[in-house]
């Protein structure tokens, strides 16, 4: 995939990415419960000693109708970003991602919105800058990120006892916010055989991302190993931000292996 | 008098821009599981409050269900930590400066706003963390009786 199919098509899956994010945020800043929670009431204080705003506009960063104008404004720039991408609008997108993230005190999704950030920090690099030599660094950046989020979730999994004996599948299944996965955490919890296969499959498959530089064609394999990982994340933990933020960086991981191959 | 404005902070700051500092360490330890229960006067048992969701076909593309349940669930998990942090400093939890943290508010906010929901018109609340490991549940934080919220 070369540098200009690459742009292309991370600009694509950042705004969809970001269109259904901000229909998300959009729709839970409609519901009553969202801002009996997150009201100003309750994070006033800290964002007093957090953002040097002043007060009339730390009123309205906190006010209700200001974050839906956020959500919406996020929605018209992903779809922008979607028909005519531009440095600009990456810019607008990171800052409706940031303001959404401080309005749940650092992160609404945990390493979805990090990742997001890193896709938007290497797409504004390569849009930015017109000569090729410069812009590659762009997707250069992100991919490393990505290889290297496979690699560190594996390595920080592997020193763990759990996940060595196959304890921590079921562990983290019986937690799921579903029902049904907490059916089959206890379940698996019974099959140490099959839970200690699914425990390793994960720690092969995150820390085998060291080799993605010297895959060449199978990189197309360790993609769609990766696809199906993060959607059997999503059906089981309802983490479906993290399979679109992660979707949207692997273009560079194609590009990458063009570069090195 | 007028009270002092909060003064400004960098490490706050950093704090609630750290989603642009990334780190990659995903479901690695299996720690405890927190949950929150509360107990209304007269009551003789806590009562757990679940943080449940359901499927949707779209799921994958539209989750606002979901993603807003596990922003609560995290509040929870927030409010330990900085529990933690607390007696970090000082063993003895003093209950104003527990009541002081942002995660305490909106835990509580969260609470009234179920107990709304259940339709339990109880005027005073206590709750608690309880931390539940696979063979044990410990009682991590347990508050004083409090006025519930009008939300």
């Amino acid at each position: 995939m070369n540098l200009e199919n690459t742009i292309l098509l991370m600009t694509r899956l950042v705004g969809i990415t970001m269109l259904l994010q901000g229909f998300e945020i959009f729709s839970l800043t409609r519901r009553r419960e969202f801002f009996a929670v997150w009201s100003d009431r309750n994070l006033k204080t800290e964002f007093a000693k957090s953002l040097p705003f002043a007060d009339l506009l730390m009123a309205c960063f906190l006010s209700q109708n200001a974050f839906r104008g956020v959500a919406l404004f996020q929605i018209l720039a992903a779809f922008s970003c979607l028909c005519f991408p531009s440095p600009l609008i990456i810019v607008l997108l990171f800052c409706t991602q940031l303001i959404i993230c401080v309005r749940f005190r650092g992160t609404f999704n945990g390493g979805s919105d990090m990742m997001l950030f890193v896709v938007l920090t290497g797409l504004f690099f390569a849009t930015f800058f017109k000569n090729p030599d410069i812009q590659k660094w762009g997707p250069i950046y992100v991919a490393i990120h990505l290889g290297y989020s496979y690699f560190k979730a594996g390595l920080a999994k592997i020193i763990r006892r759990e996940w060595r004996t196959g304890a921590a599948l079921p562990a983290f299944l019986e937690r799921s916010l579903f029902p049904d996965m907490r059916r089959l955490g206890a379940w698996l919890r019974d099959q140490k055989t099959l839970s200690f296969i699914l425990c390793w499959l994960v720690l092969i498959f995150e820390l085998g991302a060291v080799t993605l530089p010297f895959q060449g064609s199978w990189t197309f394999s360790y993609f769609a190993t990766a696809l199906a990982f993060h959607l059997a994340v999503f059906f089981a933990f309802g983490l479906n931000r993290f399979f679109w933020a992660w979707l949207c960086a692997w273009p560079t991981i194609f590009y990458c292996s063009y570069l090195l191959n | 008098m007028k009270a002092r404005a909060p003064t400004f902070q960098w490490k706050n700051f950093l704090n609630l821009a750290r989603a642009l500092f990334p780190y990659w360490n995903f479901f690695d330890r299996v720690a405890y599981d927190f949950e929150i229960e509360f107990k209304i006067p007269n009551a003789v048992k806590w009562e757990r409050i679940p943080f449940e969701a359901r499927r949707a076909a779209l799921d994958v593309f539209y989750s606002a269900d979901a993603n807003l349940k596990m922003a609560q669930v995290n509040i929870i998990e927030h409010f330990v930590g900085e529990i933690q942090d607390l007696q970090a400093d000082d063993a003895t939890l003093d209950s104003r400066d527990v009541q002081e943290l942002t995660s305490f508010k909106l835990l509580f906010s969260l609470l009234s706003f179920r107990l709304k929901e259940y339709e339990i018109g109880a005027s005073q609340v206590q709750f608690k963390i309880v931390a539940c490991g696979n063979d044990e549940e410990i009682d991590v934080y347990i508050s004083d009786w409090l006025e519930v919220e009008t939300i």
